[in-house]
């Protein structure tokens, strides 16, 4: 979700409302998600290196995610109508205890959805990711619950923090604003079998315009998959 | 079947969209030796054999022209180092042929081929002994300032396919070429580089990568890992945690210096690719079945790297903007 300052900065905007502009777009984007049925979307909230910026501009970030995060749990709200559970993935004990109080609350609150999963990563980095992956399976293998000769790239894979809370494979990467990196999201997950959009549009203005082409590139995907699976 | 109609029509609306859009003109990439405010130190090229797009396959002969044609772009931009990873996994098992194509183009110094072999997985009966041996295969040179950049070739024009499929123990996972700079270019070079004043090949560090690279990697690091903790005195236990952090994985997976229609990235190592500058490069021909029947394909190489491609990447990565989170 990247391009809310310079989005703001366009207009002449303070960065705050750019922000708030962020987030809505977020809603907009997880109603047409829930809408299409897709099970589970995940959102790079806050990345562990966002720490590096001004403490005003994290601060104005933690509030806006804590905000967030109130507003959509609150009943009748999305959380509720489209039975979506969260998941809060990321060194969570790094986040300020009222934006972690409010994250748990909503995790509780939401336990017991079925229908889809929102991943919230914050604060997140794909390699603190993997490195607590194979921290987790090498301590099962301390634990004598498993041989270290047995570890495989499936026991590293069910480490993940994302698939914890049952998130499938990933099938579609999209990021915003023209940067072209993967800025440490994902990178294992991303590495196999997604289809990695970078758009130029920036994240408050992103919306169905921009989703469409990239659901149509997965259909026709998977369209061709299963022919070529009928032809061998 | 009217919603499936509709659908149809929707992706062929789209397939033209992006046709006609590919044929506007464009801006055209700076020579190869422009001068560039920011060149990657390291560049890894992914070169794709995606069938799931519905295209040709993929041929060992066209991943080698690749190969060649990068080495010499690069050479002759000032890149140092080269990673190429070739999703169908032909080039490692194939290194020979690459070695016998690369001395058309330049001088090798040395070449070293690393195999799973190397990192022996010890049975449980001298875990204690083994564990302080246990060494990997080397990895990508490490690029903490996103000195790299990413081009993705899609090959789907090609007729043939040649798939090499080597057991994981005899197939090099990671095959390095030191080539030395020279003093005067090499007859091809002159066929490849188009209107460029000739200047001296610098020297180049080219290392052809394997799948085994990627998530395997992580795996097999995570099973040194675990003989070394299991095998810990009682007096160190958890010292094994601190090789388990980030910093720690990454002294083991990125070495001393040391790696369609949309993008995929169908394998390629993920560790060593968090701060990379991607580009990519889509097929050169269209994506609709009905459409490519119209389109002419290349007569040789067809899906291998075009210096165009190449010379916009380098702009890319010159014109990105790095603030790494802040």
């Amino acid at each position: 979700m990247d391009g809310n300052r310079r989005f703001a900065r366009n207009k002449n905007e303070p960065v705050a409302k750019g922000h708030d502009q962020g987030s809505q777009a977020l809603r907009n984007v997880l109603e047409i998600c829930m809408r299409l049925g897709v099970p589970c979307v995940s959102v790079y909230a806050f990345s562990i290196e966002n720490f590096k910026r001004p403490k005003s501009e994290v601060d104005t970030l933690m509030s806006l995610i804590k905000r967030s995060l109130l507003e959509i749990s609150q009943h009748g709200d999305l959380l509720e109508r489209y039975s979506v559970r969260v998941a809060g993935i990321g060194k969570t004990e790094m986040l300020p205890p009222d934006v972690l109080e409010v994250l748990r609350g909503v995790e509780e609150m939401t336990r017991h959805h079925k229908k889809a999963l929102l991943n919230i990563c914050m604060p997140y980095t794909s390699q603190d990711e993997i490195a607590t992956a194979v921290q987790t399976t090498v301590q099962r293998c301390v634990n004598r619950e498993l041989q270290p000769d047995q570890i495989t790239q499936d026991d590293i894979d069910e480490a993940l923090l994302t698939s914890i809370p049952g998130s499938p494979p990933l099938d579609i990467l999209v990021r915003t604003s023209g940067v072209r990196r993967l800025s440490n999201y994902f990178l294992w997950q991303t590495c196999a079998d997604t289809q990695v959009h970078f758009l130029e549009t920036l994240w408050p203005s992103f919306g169905l315009w921009d989703l469409t082409p990239i659901l149509m590139d997965y259909q026709k995907k998977q369209w061709t998959r299963e022919r070529m699976s009928k032809r061998t | 079947m009217l919603r499936y109609a509709l659908l149809w029509l929707f992706h062929l609306f789209l397939a033209l969209k992006r046709f006609f859009a590919s044929l506007l003109p464009r801006k055209q990439p700076r020579p190869l030796r422009a001068h560039r405010r920011k060149l990657p130190n390291h560049l890894a090229v992914l070169l794709s054999t995606k069938e799931s797009v519905g295209n040709g396959e993929y041929n060992l002969g066209e991943a080698i022209e690749s190969v060649c044609r990068l080495v010499e772009w690069c050479r002759a931009s000032g890149i140092e180092i080269l990673s190429v990873f070739d999703s169908a996994n032909l080039l490692p098992g194939a290194w020979e042929e690459v070695k016998d194509a690369l001395q058309t183009v330049a001088v090798i110094e040395s070449v070293q081929a690393s195999s799973n072999s190397d990192a022996f997985e010890p049975s449980r009966k001298g875990w204690s002994q083994l564990s302080s041996a246990l060494r990997l295969p080397p990895t990508p040179p490490l690029s903490k300032t996103a000195s790299w950049a990413s081009i993705r070739s899609m090959s789907p024009d090609s007729r043939d396919s040649t798939r090499a499929h080597s057991s994981e123990n005899t197939t090099p996972t990671l095959v390095s070429f030191k080539l030395q700079s020279e003093e005067h270019s090499r007859k091809r070079q002159a066929s490849l580089i188009s209107q460029e004043p000739p200047r001296r090949p610098g020297p180049l560090t080219l290392y052809i990568i394997s799948e085994q690279l990627g998530r395997p990697q992580i795996a097999r690091v995570a099973r040194e890992l675990a003989f070394s903790a299991v095998s810990e005195p009682v007096s160190k236990q958890g010292a094994w945690k601190e090789s388990t952090s980030v910093s720690g994985l990454s002294a083991r997976l990125e070495g001393k210096k040391a790696l369609k229609s949309p993008l995929e990235f169908e394998g390629f190592p993920p560790w060593q690719i968090h701060l990379s500058e991607v580009t990519y490069i889509p097929p050169r021909r269209p994506q609709s079945d009905i459409l490519r029947q119209f389109w002419p394909v290349p007569q040789e190489f067809p899906g291998a790297i075009t210096e165009a491609a190449f010379r916009t990447a380098l702009d890319e990565y010159d014109g990105a903007e790095m603030r790494f989170g802040k």
